[in-house]
C-alpha cells in the first residue's frame, strides 16, 4: 500500500511538473495542492520506495503520448498560412522559389529587377530521371559541398538503391520532403534540392562519424510569414560516404 | 551457423553513437529491442535472424568499394538506423523495415 501511495504522488508530481505547473502554488490534475509540505513528502515517499523501471518508462510514454496535438496544432496552422499563400523558405539568406513562379518571375524584367534588389532567389537545378531498368550507378544531380574555405568537393546522388541515393530517398523521405514543399507550393525534388543544397554548404556542419565512416550535413531552413516572422526551422540532414562522397541520404529534420 | 554474439556487438560499434540493439538470449527466434541514446525503447520487427538478414541484404559496397561486405552493410544499416530515428515520430514504439530501409511506426 505505501508503495502505490508513493507512486501515485510521485506520479501526481510528474505530471504537474510535465504540465508546467509551479511546485509551491498549482494545483495538479487530482486537485492536490502541491505546498512545500505536500513536495517533502513526496520527495521522503519516492526516496523509500522508488520508482520501477517500468513505471519511470510508463511516465516518458505518457508524456510522449501528449505531444502529438501539439504537432497537430502547429502543422494546421502552418495549413492555414499556406493556403493564404502567406509562407516562404528561407536558407541563409537565400530564398527559396518554386519552379513556377520563379519562371514567371524571371519572364518579367519589371519582376526581375524588384527581386534581385531585395533577395537572391533559390532556383532548383532539374534532376535526372531514375527509371526501374536504370543503372544504380546514373547521376541525378551533382552536389557540391564546402569542405575547407574555398575548397569544393563533388557530392554526386546516384540512383542508386532502395538503400541509398535517389531510389533511397525517393522510398523513404519523399513524403517527409512533400509535407513541407506543400506549404510552399513546390514539389518535393524542388524543395529537397533547395535544401540539400543548403546544408552541404555548412562547411563547419559535416561531421565526422569513424564509426561508420560517414559525413553528416545539417542545415537550416526557415518558414517565415508575410511579415518576416519565422514560424517554423528545419534542420535538414545529408549522409554521404566518406571516401567517394556518395550521397546516402538526406531527409527534414525538426530536431537541432 | 550465425554467431549471434559477434553480430550484435559489430551493430552495436557501428549503431553506438544511437543506441543499443538488446536481446534476451542469442537464439535466431529471439526478439531485438532497440533503446537509443535519448532513452526511447523500440521493438525491432521480427527476430534475431530476421535482422541479421536484414543488415547482411543491404548492399553497400557501391558505397565502400574498400570495405568487406559485412563491414559496409553495418554501415549502411548503422545509416538508416539514424534516419529513422531522426525522421520518425516522438510517439513511435517500433522499428520496422519498409523497403530496404528503417522507419519507425
Amino acid at each position: 500500500m505505501p508503495r502505490t501511495i508513493s507512486t501515485l504522488t510521485a506520479l501526481a508530481l510528474t505530471s504537474a511538473l510535465l504540465i508546467g505547473a509551479g511546485p509551491a502554488n498549482a494545483d495538479n490534475q487530482d486537485g492536490i495542492a502541491l505546498t512545500p509540505e505536500v513536495s517533502q513528502r513526496a520527495d521522503r515517499a519516492a526516496l523509500e520506495n522508488p520508482l520501477t523501471d517500468s513505471e519511470l518508462a510508463r511516465i516518458a510514454d505518457e508524456a510522449v503520448v501528449d505531444a502529438p496535438p501539439l504537432l497537430k496544432r502547429e502543422a494546421k496552422e502552418l495549413k492555414a498560412l499556406a493556403k493564404g499563400g502567406e509562407l516562404t523558405a528561407w536558407a541563409g539568406g537565400t530564398e527559396f522559389k518554386p519552379q513556377e513562379e520563379a519562371t514567371a518571375e524571371t519572364s518579367g524584367t519589371a519582376a526581375r529587377a524588384s527581386k534581385s534588389a531585395t533577395t537572391y532567389a533559390y532556383q532548383a537545378k532539374v534532376w535526372g530521371a531514375c527509371g526501374v531498368t536504370t543503372p544504380n550507378s546514373k547521376l541525378v544531380r551533382m552536389f557540391q559541398t564546402t569542405t575547407t574555405p574555398w575548397v569544393f568537393r563533388n557530392v554526386p546522388m546516384y540512383c542508386g538503391t532502395n538503400g541509398y541515393g535517389y531510389r533511397h530517398i525517393k522510398s523513404s523521405h519523399m513524403r517527409h520532403w512533400n509535407d513541407i514543399a506543400v506549404l510552399l507550393g513546390a514539389n518535393w525534388r524542388d524543395f529537397a534540392d533547395f535544401a540539400i543544397s543548403d546544408a552541404l554548404d555548412h562547411m563547419y556542419s559535416g561531421a565526422y562519424s569513424k564509426k561508420n565512416d560517414t559525413y553528416t550535413y545539417k542545415g537550416v531552413v526557415q518558414l517565415k510569414r508575410y511579415d518576416g516572422k519565422t514560424v517554423k526551422t528545419y534542420y535538414p540532414r545529408v549522409v554521404v560516404a566518406a571516401g567517394n562522397y556518395k550521397m546516402i541520404t538526406a531527409f527534414p529534420s525538426s530536431g537541432r | 551457423m550465425t554467431d549471434y554474439g559477434r553480430f550484435l556487438t559489430r551493430l552495436n560499434e557501428k549503431s553506438a553513437e544511437h543506441g543499443l540493439f538488446i536481446t534476451d538470449e542469442l537464439a535466431s527466434t529471439s526478439a531485438v529491442w532497440f533503446l537509443s541514446a535519448n532513452g526511447r525503447n523500440l521493438a525491432v520487427d521480427g527476430t534475431l535472424d530476421d535482422l541479421v538478414e536484414r543488415v547482411r541484404s543491404t548492399d553497400a559496397q557501391d558505397l565502400w568499394p574498400d570495405l568487406s561486405a559485412e563491414e559496409a552493410s553495418l554501415n549502411l544499416f548503422s545509416v538508416h538506423v539514424y534516419e529513422a530515428l531522426e525522421s520518425g515520430t516522438q510517439s513511435a514504439t517500433r522499428l520496422i523495415f519498409v523497403n530496404g530501409a528503417l522507419t519507425l511506426e
